[in-house]
């Protein structure tokens, strides 16, 4: 199972096993990463799952689709050149090792 | 042809719905009775305490009332679907499921073209823009009334913003826009199971639809957030004929649920003088009390789903072709979720209740509705250092649960 390492506003990191399909918001929200509001349920119409991606295999990250990327305009934090919205990038096997930091305004 | 086996298909799906009904646990209160909104508490904690799903025989929908089952069903919006009307009577969901949907009631890839389109005015962006002049309107309002003393908190306090500031966003006609509060309180009315307050607020329903469609791309104001709606016809997003209706997106919502959550802020922080006074000294805590209040006040008690198709809602079944109703208020005051949650604590930040929904129909004004809230406190807390609040008057409301008036006095 792919292996995700989520950072912390508090400086913490918690790496957790998803499964292949899994989101990244739904590895956060099912793991008990309450940072992590997801208010549209994983819709990309909320912008409350922002996360910047620190390190890992991210040449294996989907691309931002038109709605992903409109939403992106709209996060609380600043918006990075390494942001996505962790309900929009599935997991898949080449994933693993991903490190997604998670900001303080969510 | 005729397919034979649609009739023993149909008759089996009912015995098993019945039998279905006697194994599920049921409660017999009319969920819209005056004697319910009245005293709600106890019967919502009833339900919680019965299952993830519970018959309400009187209204003839399951009612979700517990957190997570609440969050479970708002999130599976593909099987339990608003596109068949979100009331709980035949006669408003028939009229909600016609050709020509607002956005609350739209599905799928229909639902998010018009949200995009709703939404784009009410981002946090636009709010920015926005917030200077809010925070100057509430400076004043604070300012005024706190020279005049006494005052009542829903009418001089809560419905200010909104009706001042909310109503003029909007950049719809000025003739019978003094109607739009009344109008939307009723539209939250037409809601419920039939009763004396759903059928009364159908003359407002249709006088709010013929206000719609006098609306047109000359008597608006270009700037307004509904000459988005017609920005979106000409770049080919919408339907010239899907504007009327859609106006309602921004008009029913936006008044009454924002004023509502402000008047229970006011009683909140008035009830318990000294959340407000760790508000004062520590400003970093207006998050707190605005989502505090909000999981508190709720002020959408639920609205209903369509279930298209079987649903199994931790581990009970509910059939295809009934209704759920989605109870929020319930799901903010859980037990299983909140410690402790009849008490306003000013010491927790619970970001994650369910006042505005979830999912993909989730309140599209929520970052106004906070701006507002936010707006006001900090107009407060400069200016006001006691808040003496009288006992509120409960509106009776089938939809919205809130004050109608509440005496006040700022010093």
């Amino acid at each position: 199972m792919p292996k995700v390492t989520y950072l912390l506003p508090d400086g913490s990191e918690h790496e957790f096993s998803l499964s292949v399909g899994q989101s990244i918001m739904e590895g956060a929200v099912s793991n008990g990463i309450e940072q992590v509001l997801a208010q549209c349920g994983g819709s990309a119409m909320c912008a409350t799952c922002h996360c910047y991606v620190e390190g890992g295999p991210v040449e294996a990250l989907p691309p931002i689709s038109d709605l992903e990327n409109a939403m992106l305009d709209e996060t609380e934090a600043e918006r990075k050149d390494n942001s996505r919205l962790s309900c929009q990038v599935r997991v898949t096997e080449e994933l693993s090792g991903l490190r997604v930091a998670i900001p303080e305004e969510i | 042809m005729l397919d034979k086996y649609a009739l023993a298909r149909k008759d089996a799906t009912y015995i098993f719905s019945k039998v279905n009904r006697m194994s599920q646990p049921s409660y017999k209160p009319d969920f819209y009775s005056r004697a319910f909104i009245k005293d709600a508490m106890p019967h919502y904690r009833r339900m919680r305490e019965l299952g993830p799903a519970v018959w309400l025989p009187s209204n003839k929908v399951w009612a979700v009332s517990r957190y997570e089952d609440v969050k479970k069903s708002l999130f599976n919006a593909e099987s339990l679907i608003s596109g068949k009307g979100i009331s709980a009577n035949g006669f408003a969901n028939r009229l909600m499921s016609g050709d020509k949907k607002i956005t609350l009631t739209s599905d799928g890839e229909d639902h998010m073209r018009k949200r995009g389109v709703v939404g784009k005015p009410l981002s946090k962006k636009g709010m920015k823009d926005l917030s200077q002049q809010i925070q100057n309107e509430a400076d004043r309002l604070v300012e005024s009334l706190l020279a005049r003393g006494r005052f009542d908190g829903v009418r001089d306090f809560a419905e200010h913003l909104p009706v001042q500031i909310v109503s003029n966003l909007l950049g719809i006609p000025e003739s019978g826009r003094e109607n739009m509060l009344n109008w939307s309180t009723q539209s939250f009315n037409i809601t419920g199971s039939y009763n004396w307050r759903t059928l009364r607020s159908i003359p407002a329903g249709i006088q709010m639809a013929r206000y719609g469609k006098r609306i047109n791309r000359d008597n608006i104001d270009p700037n307004g957030w509904v000459n988005n709606l017609y920005d979106a016809v000409d770049s080919g997003v919408l339907e010239e004929e899907d504007v009327p209706a859609m106006v309602n997106d921004y008009m029913g919502p936006s008044l009454d649920t924002t004023i509502i959550a402000s008047s229970y802020m006011l009683y909140l922080l008035g009830s318990n003088p000294e959340a407000w006074e760790a508000v004062r000294s520590a400003p970093e805590l207006i998050p707190n009390a605005v989502n505090e209040t909000l999981r508190m006040a709720s002020p959408v008690r639920g609205w209903c789903r369509y279930v298209k198709d079987d649903v199994d809602l931790s581990g009970t079944l509910i059939p295809k072709g009934s209704r759920v109703l989605v109870v929020l208020v319930s799901a903010n005051y859980d037990e299983r979720k909140w410690k402790n949650p009849e008490t306003f604590d000013i010491h927790r930040n619970p970001r994650d209740h369910l006042a505005f929904g979830f999912g993909v129909h989730s309140c599209l004004g929520r970052h106004l509705a906070q701006l507002e809230m936010e707006s006001l406190l900090r107009s407060m807390i400069g200016r006001v250092s006691q808040i003496n609040v009288s006992e509120p008057k409960l509106a009776l409301n089938n939809t919205l649960r809130g004050f109608s008036s509440m005496p006040v006095q700022f010093s």
